[in-house]
C-alpha cells in the first residue's frame, strides 16, 4: 500500500501494476463510469500507453487483476493462521468468507460498483472470470479433503458439481452482503454462517444418500 | 428492465428468508398446539377420567422443540417461562427447564471473526490458550475456556444478531403466548414491553461488564459469596471476559452431588442476602435466579456469574410494592385495599363485585408469597408450602374472571421482582434452604 501511494506522489514515473489498479479505482469510483479510451486514462495519469499494456490489455483485465486480488489475499491471510491447517472443510469455508467479506469491506465502494454493473444474474461477468477460477481451484482442494476425512458424502456425477454449488453460494453471499445494512455487516456474518451450515448438511451424508439409494434402486427395478 | 426487476425481487427474498423462516415454525407449532388440544377432547370424549397432564406434556414438548430451534430472545422467553414455574403446570417445567443448555453452537470461524472485529486479533494471539468449541452455552451465545498467564478465564461471545432479532421474536411469540399461558393481550403488551427491554439490555455486554463490576463490588462484603473479576480490557459489546469460576452450576451440582443441611442452610443464606441487599439497599438486583447463574464452588460458597439481566427498581415503585410486607398489611383493610390500588390490582372504576372478588384473591397471594417474610426463619425445604403455591397458581391461571379482564392487573416494574423472588423461592426449595429471613427485612 505504502509503497503505491509513494509511487503516485511522485508522479507514477515508474508505473507499476498497482499503481494503475489505485488510479483505475480512483477513476471509476469518482467519474461512476470507466475512462472514455486507454489514451485518456493514460494521459490523465501522466503515462504512456506502452507502460498501460505492459500490465493490461483492458480495462476490464484491470477489474479482473482486482478481483484475483482479493482472492489471493484472503488465501494468505487462511494461511497466516497456524490452527487453519486443522480446521475441517466446514471451518476453512467459513473463515473463508469471513475473512473475504472482511477484506471486500475495505474496498466496498469499488465492490458495491462492479455489483452494480451486473446485467444478467445468470451469467458470471467478466470482471468475476478469472476469480471464479480461482476460488473454484481453492473450493474443490477443500471438498476433496472433506470427502477424505469423509465430512462430505461421495456422490458420484454429483459431487463433481459442488464447486459450481459454492460458487452460487458466494454468489449470493456478495450480493447479501451489498445488500446488508446492519451495523458492521453482522447480518452478513449471520447469513454465512448459517447457509454454510446448510450446504454441509446438504453434502455430508445424510437424507439426499438414502433418496439416491432409494431412487437408485426404483430404477433398477423399473427395468425389470 | 426486466432482467433489473427480477434480480431485485431475488434478492427482497433472500434477504427476510430467516425469518419467514422462524414464523412458519412458530405458526406450525401453533397449529399442533391446537391439534393437541383436539386430541385431548377427542380422547376426553371417550374416557372423561382423563386429566391434562398428557395434553400439557404435548404441548410443553411441542413449543420446547420449536423454541430450542432458535436461539437469543426466543430461547431466553423459554427460559424466563420456566422460571416461573410454580405458575405453569408441572409438565412444561421440565421442557422448558432444559431450554437453558441446549443451543447450536457458534461455528469456531464465527468466533474468531468477533475477535478479529473488535480487538484486530485472533482469540489465540489474545490468550495463552483458548478452546475451540465452547464450553457452556448461554441464552445468548456460548462460553469458552481461555488461559493468560496462568490464570484460566471465561470468555463469553455473543451469538451475531441477537439484539436484533429480540423485537420479531417477542411479535412472533405472541399468538401462542397468550393462548398457552392464558394472559389477556393488555397483560402481554405490558409484559413484553417490559421484557423487551430488558432483553435488549442483555444483548449489551457493554452494559453487561458495567454492571457486573458494579455490582459485583457493592455485594464483595457479603459472606459465602464469590465474584469472578471481570477484564475490561478483553471485553466488547460482543464478548465479555472474567475469571473461571471453579465448580459447578448449581443445576448440575443437584443433580450430581448433595449438600450437608449446614452446607446447604449457609448457600441459602447467602442466596438470601444477596438479593436482600441489592433490592433493599441498592435497589437494582440481578434479576436473574436461575440454577445455571450460579456456581458452587468446591468451598461450598455461592459464586455469581451472571449480571446480564438486571432490573433497577423505581424509587417510587420501591415503597408501593413492598408495603405488602409490612406486618399488619393483611389484618388493616383500608392499608390493603390503598396498596392494591397503587400496585394496580383493582381500579376505581371495577364493579363492585370485582373489587370484591379482586381483593380476595390477591389478598390470598399476598399472605402466601409474603409468608417467609413474617416469620424469623423460613424453612424453603416445607413441600406442603410449595404445593399450596403451585395449587394457588393453578387456581389463578384458571380463573376466568381474571382472564376475561380487559385490564392488566399489576404494575410492569413488578414483573422482573416478582420473577426473582418465584426464582429465589425455587432455588431456596432446590437447596432445601433454613434460611433467616429476618436478615434484610426493613419493616
Amino acid at each position: 500500500m505504502e509503497a503505491t501511494k509513494k509511487s503516485k506522489a511522485k508522479k507514477l514515473d515508474s508505473v507499476s501494476a498497482q499503481a494503475i489498479q489505485l488510479a483505475y479505482r480512483e477513476y471509476l469510483l469518482t467519474e461512476g463510469k470507466q475512462p472514455a479510451s486507454v489514451f485518456k486514462f493514460c494521459k490523465e495519469n501522466r503515462m504512456t500507453e506502452v507502460e498501460f499494456y505492459a500490465h493490461f490489455a483492458s480495462f476490464e483485465a484491470i477489474e479482473k487483476a482486482i478481483w484475483q486480488g482479493y482472492l489471493a489475499d484472503t488465501k494468505k491471510r487462511l494461511e497466516s493462521d497456524e490452527a487453519f491447517v486443522q480446521f475441517s472443510s466446514r471451518e476453512k469455508i467459513l473463515t473463508f468468507y469471513f475473512s473475504l467479506a472482511e477484506l471486500l469491506k475495505t474496498d466496498r465502494s469499488f465492490v458495491l460498483h462492479q455489483l452494480k454493473s451486473v446485467k444478467n444474474p445468470a451469467s458470471t461477468p467478466v470482471f468475476l472470470k478469472g476469480f471464479k477460477a480461482s476460488f473454484e481451484e481453492w473450493i474443490n482442494s477443500v471438498l476433496n479433503e472433506g470427502k477424505g476425512t469423509g465430512e462430505i458424502a461421495k456422490r458420484p456425477y454429483l459431487d463433481d458439481r459442488y464447486s459450481r454449488l459454492f460458487w452460487t453460494h458466494l454468489m449470493f453471499i456478495l450480493k447479501f452482503w451489498a445488500k446488508d445494512e446492519s451495523p458492521n455487516f453482522e447480518k452478513t456474518d449471520v447469513a454465512i454462517e448459517k447457509s454454510v451450515t446448510l450446504a454441509f448438511d446438504l453434502i455430508g451424508k445424510g437424507v439426499l444418500d438414502s433418496a439416491l439409494d432409494f431412487g437408485k434402486f426404483l430404477y433398477q427395478n423399473s427395468k425389470n | 428492465m426486466k432482467t433489473q426487476r427480477m434480480a431485485k425481487v431475488k434478492e427482497q427474498e433472500s434477504i427476510p428468508v430467516t425469518k419467514v423462516q422462524r414464523a412458519t415454525k412458530f405458526i406450525t407449532t401453533g397449529a399442533r398446539i391446537g391439534g393437541n388440544y383436539l386430541k385431548h377432547y377427542g380422547k376426553k370424549l371417550v374416557n372423561p377420567e382423563l386429566t391434562k397432564d398428557q395434553l400439557h406434556q404435548d404441548n410443553a414438548s411441542d413449543i420446547y422443540k420449536s423454541l430450542s430451534q432458535l436461539k437469543g430472545s426466543a430461547l431466553k422467553i423459554a427460559q424466563m417461562l420456566s422460571m416461573d414455574k410454580n405458575l405453569l403446570p408441572t409438565a412444561y417445567q421440565n421442557q422448558f427447564a432444559l431450554a437453558q443448555y441446549s443451543a447450536p453452537p457458534l461455528s469456531y470461524p464465527l468466533v474468531v471473526r468477533t475477535f478479529e472485529k473488535y480487538f484486530k486479533k485472533r482469540p489465540n494471539e489474545i490468550f495463552d490458550t483458548f478452546t475451540q468449541s465452547a464450553r457452556n452455552a448461554a441464552s445468548m451465545g456460548q462460553v469458552h475456556e481461555a488461559t493468560l498467564k496462568g490464570k484460566k478465564l471465561a470468555v463469553k461471545i455473543q451469538y451475531p444478531g441477537v439484539g436484533d432479532s429480540v423485537k420479531s421474536d417477542l411479535a412472533m411469540v405472541k399468538p401462542i403466548a397468550l393462548r398457552m399461558f392464558n394472559l389477556n393481550a393488555s397483560e402481554y403488551d405490558e409484559y413484553i414491553l417490559e421484557v423487551q427491554t430488558r432483553m435488549l439490555e442483555e444483548a449489551d455486554y457493554s452494559l453487561e461488564l458495567e454492571r457486573s463490576m458494579n455490582l459485583s463490588v457493592r455485594c464483595k462484603d457479603i459472606q459465602n459469596l464469590v465474584f469472578p473479576t471481570y477484564y475490561p480490557a478483553f471485553s466488547s459489546d460482543k464478548i465479555l471476559t472474567m475469571d473461571w469460576l471453579e465448580g459447578k452450576t448449581l443445576g448440575e451440582f443437584l443433580k450430581t452431588e448433595t449438600l450437608s443441611k449446614v452446607e446447604a442452610n449457609r448457600i441459602g443464606q447467602a442466596m438470601w442476602d444477596f438479593y436482600h441487599f441489592q433490592i433493599h439497599q441498592l435497589k437494582e438486583l440481578h434479576a436473574d435466579p436461575h440454577p445455571g447463574n450460579f456456581i458452587i464452588t468446591k468451598e461450598k460458597k455461592l459464586g455469581i456469574i451472571d449480571f446480564g439481566c438486571v432490573k433497577v427498581i423505581p424509587a417510587d415503585f420501591y415503597p408501593q410494592y413492598f408495603q405488602l410486607l409490612e406486618k399488619d398489611i393483611l389484618q388493616d383493610n383500608a392499608k390493603l385495599e390503598k396498596a392494591f390500588y397503587e400496585l394496580r390490582f383493582i381500579y376505581e372504576d371495577d364493579s363492585a363485585k370485582d373489587k370484591k372478588f379482586f381483593i380476595e384473591i390477591f389478598a390470598q397471594l399476598v399472605e402466601l408469597l409474603g409468608r417467609p417474610f413474617r416469620t424469623k426463619e423460613f424453612d424453603f425445604d416445607d413441600k406442603a408450602y410449595f404445593e399450596s403455591i403451585y395449587l394457588f397458581g393453578e387456581r389463578l391461571s384458571k380463573l376466568k374472571e381474571l382472564r376475561e379482564s380487559k385490564k392488566a392487573r399489576g404494575v410492569k416494574h413488578a414483573i422482573y421482582i416478582n420473577r426473582t423472588y418465584f426464582g429465589l423461592y425455587n432455588l431456596l426449595h432446590d437447596l432445601k434452604a433454613k434460611v433467616n429471613t429476618a436478615s434484610w427485612v426493613p419493616f
